[in-house]
């Protein structure tokens, strides 16, 4: 199976989804939908067991002028093309494979909806988008797929773009706020991933990624300084669209979405773009000490805002959302310290937990007819056992109790952390006890206690469609783990080994009595903040968490960028509208005076502007008439 | 054929009032057909090459055409919206006769300017389109007609004039025998003069770019012509300064545009920046447009200016592509008025009503935001980076433009075609029969040339290629 099939299976699945939405009655386009996922799925499987030491390079047509490498001094135009190795293989199947069970998921979820057929297409769109996000042989063919996903996300985020049913006010502004939000500050990323294009192109004369991979000589004589701007700029890309600090505040907003999408979008795969981005340029970062500190730093503080930001939020999905903003910040801090592998499988791990907790949710909400905040809930256990299982395993996983997936792999990253910088992975080790704390006030608030919501309703699991993925996920949140146990604890590294092929790993120099110390500290942590939150909740304290409103508006971030950027431009927008009616007058003033004659003063008192045409129009035809004359005389 | 090219719509613009008043739509139709498929003809024979002969000898003036790659596609393209302006203008306009003679008349000055190879001859076209576009405003524009047309006209009259007194300029230091562009490069205006003159040429490039400060026109004359949004369409077409400046500034005056690089680009890149802040404010779609469109100029512009090689084919891949997703958007515009009956950014909640007329029109918006995949991405970016290889910082400041592209647009749709439809107002009903057709092709144009960009990059690519090494390849 060629690569292309693999964006190109979705691709129709939207098309037919969009185009003839009518035609589908019933579930039949979600699972029409979820069809093609799944064959993308298949193909994905097939390309990752025909893998080899040598990545599958398949280039298509003439895309973009000028933009490759030719020969004879002569640049080559850019082809589409797709580019397979252990990296991209790795995210097709997570991005398929997780992509597939949310879709199916979403088949019950979203039952009600008056645009189900829709909701599907703009899915399939967004999961054709992120697999040519991935399998890109060049950086614009990435930024395709990269401003593809943003498009999605925003298309999804403002899915209820009219509120509820289409008749609630004042949700319609919330929802479509959010997602233009999104889109405006993807876009401030983008910028400086096309600065960091430009940059590139400007040094090494090519954007295609192989290409560049493949000049070690030149990259190794290249002036530090150059790249080191190189990766400042893909950073910013990066931080962009994985909402890292500074560019972070969209994401919590982005919990507007239907819950899916959440899970999907803003959870297991588009947020992690900016990861694989980083990933992807090893080639540039590994040269780059000084901006590789700068990601490293950007990812450890995020995870530290993420956290405190959780700690004392009441709606289900913006705890998990802060906690989102807070593991992509891990993620950032491993690629930061070069351990991409790291990076990777905490990526993939976090894709499994992360949606099997914003699944869960949506049960809970779904049960619950809409009711989104946690204190409205409680008790859930009893009504709901199998979400309750799940959610528990999700919880386990992300707070990093041994065997389950966040185990290995947050540890993978607090390794690398101690063994490079001590600072670092003490913020590291700090976020890993918050995180244990808010998601076990997380679990407690909904699933323990009393339920303290209206009691007119009867929340109970989801049927079976709903189900199944929730299942499939919990079983890999639980071994999903396995793929990657360190040596120290009898493991092979097989995903490091896996990926190692690919991408450079570095390996690290601890003793294993050192790891094992790293590693109790570790759990004692998670487990502290775990018992932490049942504390507080036998104190029945739960329900306002620690830091009151300074977490609860995450900081104040976001109160700020609105009132100094968002009213600045917008006062500056208003000027310049002014200005330049001012720069109208201006000219108008300026073409009266320039053109006064003085035989003509006496018209331009009766308005200047019609007169000066005037003027005009007779200048133009005197000369035309003297070249008549002339060319007639010459012609006698 | 270069000539049926050229001259079949001033002839059906001619023809139309013989034709019985029923049939005039159709009649329109069929020869801005007849030009498209003319074009499209041209394009599978590789173009059509040069034929000159003397015009008005006594004054060196020649008849001199040719469609190469680049004015084969902006003539393509122009045919192209021609063609869905007089489908909309048909349905919309009652007893549209002379609307449709006016676009048709249009029509061959926007053809001609692009296949002249002659100096006078494309100042001839180049008014000649005036012409149409003025009336068009005259008898079909709202209340303040009057003043955005005189407006309009001095502004272009006085670039005229300076340009033509620049044609002569250069014929007369140069020491060509006519005015025919090949003499005039085999005798070429060197030095000081050199400078003069092109800012004479580049007076009225910069009206019809437009490029700040020279673009007051523009808002008025978009605001007040006719809600439908046809002579708009035309309007968009009618931008060739960027053309102009490729053509003749390139190859007659290279040092000055080199020497001016600076100040020019600068210009450039703070009229896209400075356009798309102002749209932001904007609350009626034509004006946002206007805005919008201007916002793009700059980055053509910023794209010729520049002298890189890469930025130019981006500036007129850009150029040709950005007529037809503006165009369409200027008709998505009229379609929405048609409806609502207001052209406010305010009104809220289309999308409810009327789906597939909020998602083409949503598909148009992101082709003009260039967003990659669609047409306008594959100009912007190759402008912006080949701009970047020449000056970094001012690549960085129309680089801003995109994020402010991303702020107008989305704002202005959100409150439009999002949100809740206010209780009590008028259903809108979605698109029927021909505005598929109206919306649909130009977005299926849009889609087509942003992914499986080849073709037209073919056009473009080998005339930049020949022109940028007719200045000695070293720039």
């Amino acid at each position: 199976m060629a690569l292309y099939w693999l964006p190109l299976l979705p691709l129709i699945g939207f098309l037919l989804l969009i185009v003839g939405g009518r035609w589908f009655s019933g579930t039949s386009g979600g699972w029409l939908g979820s069809g093609f996922i799944g064959a993308a799925f298949v193909v994905a499987l097939v390309r990752f067991f025909g893998l080899s030491d040598v990545p599958a390079h398949e280039t298509l047509w003439t895309w973009l002028p000028n933009m490759a490498l030719g020969t004879g001094g002569v640049s080559a135009n850019l082809n589409v093309g797709f580019y397979l190795d252990q990296l991209s293989s790795v995210m097709t199947l997570v991005i398929t494979g997780v992509g597939f069970l949310i879709h199916v998921y979403s088949i019950s979820y979203m039952r009600e909806d008056a645009r189900f057929t829709r909701f599907f297409a703009l899915l399939n769109f967004f999961v054709a988008m992120m697999l040519i996000l991935v399998l890109a042989d060049s950086y614009p063919l990435m930024f395709v797929g990269w401003e593809g996903v943003g498009m999605a996300s925003y298309l999804l985020i403002g899915f209820w773009f009219a509120g509820h049913k289409d008749h609630n006010a004042a949700d319609g502004v919330n929802n479509s706020n959010a997602a233009r939000k999104a889109f405006i500050m993807n876009r401030i990323g983008d910028l400086g991933f096309m600065l960091g294009m430009f940059l590139i192109y400007k040094v090494f004369g090519t954007l295609v990624i192989p290409e560049l991979a493949g000049q070690e000589g030149t990259l190794a004589v290249t002036s530090r300084p150059l790249i080191e701007l190189i990766c400042l700029f893909l950073l910013v890309g990066a931080v962009g669209k994985s909402g890292q600090l500074p560019l972070t505040t969209w994401l919590p907003d982005a919990m507007a979405g239907p819950t899916p999408v959440s899970a999907l979008i803003h959870a297991a795969t588009m947020v992690t773009a900016g990861v694989y981005l980083i990933a992807r340029s090893n080639f540039f970062y590994d040269l780059a000490p000084g901006a590789s500190m700068w990601v490293a730093w950007a990812g450890g503080l995020t995870a530290l805002y993420g956290a405190l930001s959780a700690l004392n939020q009441t709606d289900i999905k913006k705890i998990l959302a802060y906690s989102t903003v807070s593991q992509l910040g891990y993620m950032f801090l491993a690629v930061g310290l070069h351990s991409y592998t790291a990076a990777i499988f905490h990526l993939v791990t976090h894709a499994f937990f992360k949606a099997l907790l914003f699944l869960a949710a949506g049960a809970v909400i779904h049960a619950l007819h809409e009711e989104q905040d946690v204190r409205k809930m409680g008790g859930l256990a009893k009504s709901m056992p199998f979400t309750h299982i799940v959610s528990l395993i999700g919880v386990l996983a992300i707070s990093g109790i041994p065997i389950f997936a966040g185990f290995f792999s947050k540890d993978g990253i607090l390794a690398s952390a101690f063994a490079q910088n001590i600072p670092l992975y003490l913020i590291g080790l700090f976020v890993a006890f918050l995180t244990a704390f808010y998601m076990g006030r997380w679990y407690f608030l909904v699933w323990r206690g009393e339920y303290r919501g209206d009691t007119k309703l009867h929340p109970h699991d989801g049927d079976a469609v709903l189900s199944a993925p929730l299942g499939i996920l919990a079983a890999l949140a639980t071994v999903g783990g396995f793929l990657n146990v360190p040596s120290f604890l009898g493991g092979g590294h097989v995903l490091d080994n896996f990926l190692g092929r690919a991408i450079p790993v570095h390996e690290h120099e601890i003793l294993a009595s050192t790891e094992w110390l790293a590693t109790l500290i570790a759990v004692a942590v998670a487990l502290a903040g775990l018992g932490w939150a049942f504390y507080e909740h036998r104190r029945r304290a739960l329900q306002v968490g620690p830091l009151g409103q300074f977490s609860f508006q995450a900081l104040y971030l976001d109160r700020l960028y609105t009132a100094v950027v968002g009213n600045g431009s917008k006062v500056i927008s208003r000027g310049l509208d002014t200005v330049d009616n001012g720069v109208d007058g201006a000219m108008n003033g300026i073409v009266s005076n320039v053109g006064a004659p003085g035989w003509l003063v006496t018209i331009w008192q009766s308005g200047f502007v019609r007169a000066y045409a005037l003027s005009m129009l007779l200048g133009t035809a005197l000369i035309v008439g003297y070249w008549a004359l002339k060319a007639i005389g010459g012609g006698l | 054929m270069i000539h049926f090219f050229i001259f079949l719509p001033v002839l059906a613009s001619l023809l139309i009032f013989l034709v019985p008043v029923r049939w005039r739509e159709e009649f329109a139709g069929a020869a801005a057909g007849l030009t498209l498929a003319g074009g499209l003809w041209s394009w599978s024979v590789g173009g059509l090459s040069a034929y000159s002969i003397n015009w008005i000898p006594a004054l060196g003036v020649t008849y001199s055409v040719q469609m190469d790659g680049v004015s084969l596609l902006l003539g393509i393209v122009t045919a192209f919206m021609t063609l869905i302006a007089i489908i909309y203008a048909g349905k919309r306009i009652p007893n549209p006769g002379t609307m449709l003679s006016l676009i048709l008349m249009m029509e061959t000055g926007l053809l001609g300017i692009y296949a002249a190879r002659d100096l006078v001859l494309f100042y001839v076209f180049f008014e000649d389109a005036l012409i149409p576009a003025l009336l068009m405003l005259a008898i079909y524009g709202k209340a303040h007609r009057m003043a955005a047309l005189i407006k309009f006209a001095a502004y272009t009259l006085f670039g005229s004039l300076l340009m033509l007194i620049s044609i002569i300029g250069v014929k007369y230091y140069g020491g060509s025998p006519t005015f025919a562009l090949a003499d005039l490069q085999a005798h070429p205006v060197t030095g000081t003069v050199q400078t003069w003159l092109f800012l004479g040429f580049l007076a009225a490039m910069a009206v019809k770019l437009p490029l700040f400060p020279m673009h007051a026109w523009l808002p008025d004359f978009h605001a007040q012509n006719h809600d439908s949004g046809v002579a708009d369409v035309m309007g968009t077409l009618y931008k060739v300064g960027a053309y102009g400046l490729f053509r003749f500034g390139v190859i007659l005056f290279p040092d000055a545009m080199l020497e001016l690089r600076p100040i020019l680009m600068a210009l450039a890149a703070f009229t896209a920046l400075y356009a798309a802040w102002i749209a932001f404010s904007q609350t009626d779609w034509k004006r946002l447009l206007a805005y919008a469109g201007l916002s793009h100029m700059g980055l053509v512009g910023l794209g010729i200016f520049s002298m890189n090689e890469t930025a130019m084919i981006g500036a007129l891949f850009l150029l040709a592509f950005q007529n037809v997703y503006t165009g369409a958007l200027f008709l998505a515009a009229g379609m929405l008025q048609e409806r609502v009956g207001s052209l406010s950014t305010k009104v809220g909640g289309i999308m409810t009503q009327a789906g597939a007329l909020s998602g083409l029109t949503m598909t148009l918006w992101f082709a003009s935001i260039a967003v990659p995949g669609l047409a306008g991405f594959i100009g912007e970016f190759s402008i912006l980076l080949g701009a970047y290889q020449v000056s970094p910082w001012l690549a960085f400041l129309a680089g801003l433009s995109t994020i402010a592209a991303a702020a107008y647009a989305l704002t202005a749709y959100q409150t439009t075609y999002w949100q809740v439809r206010p209780a009590g107002a008028v259903l809108a009903h979605d698109l029927r029969d021909l505005d598929w057709l109206i919306l649909g092709a130009p977005v299926a144009v849009a889609i087509f040339f942003g992914i499986y960009s080849g073709p037209a990059l073919a056009l473009v690519q080998p005339v930049v290629r020949a022109w940028m090494n007719g200045l000695g390849g070293g720039v």
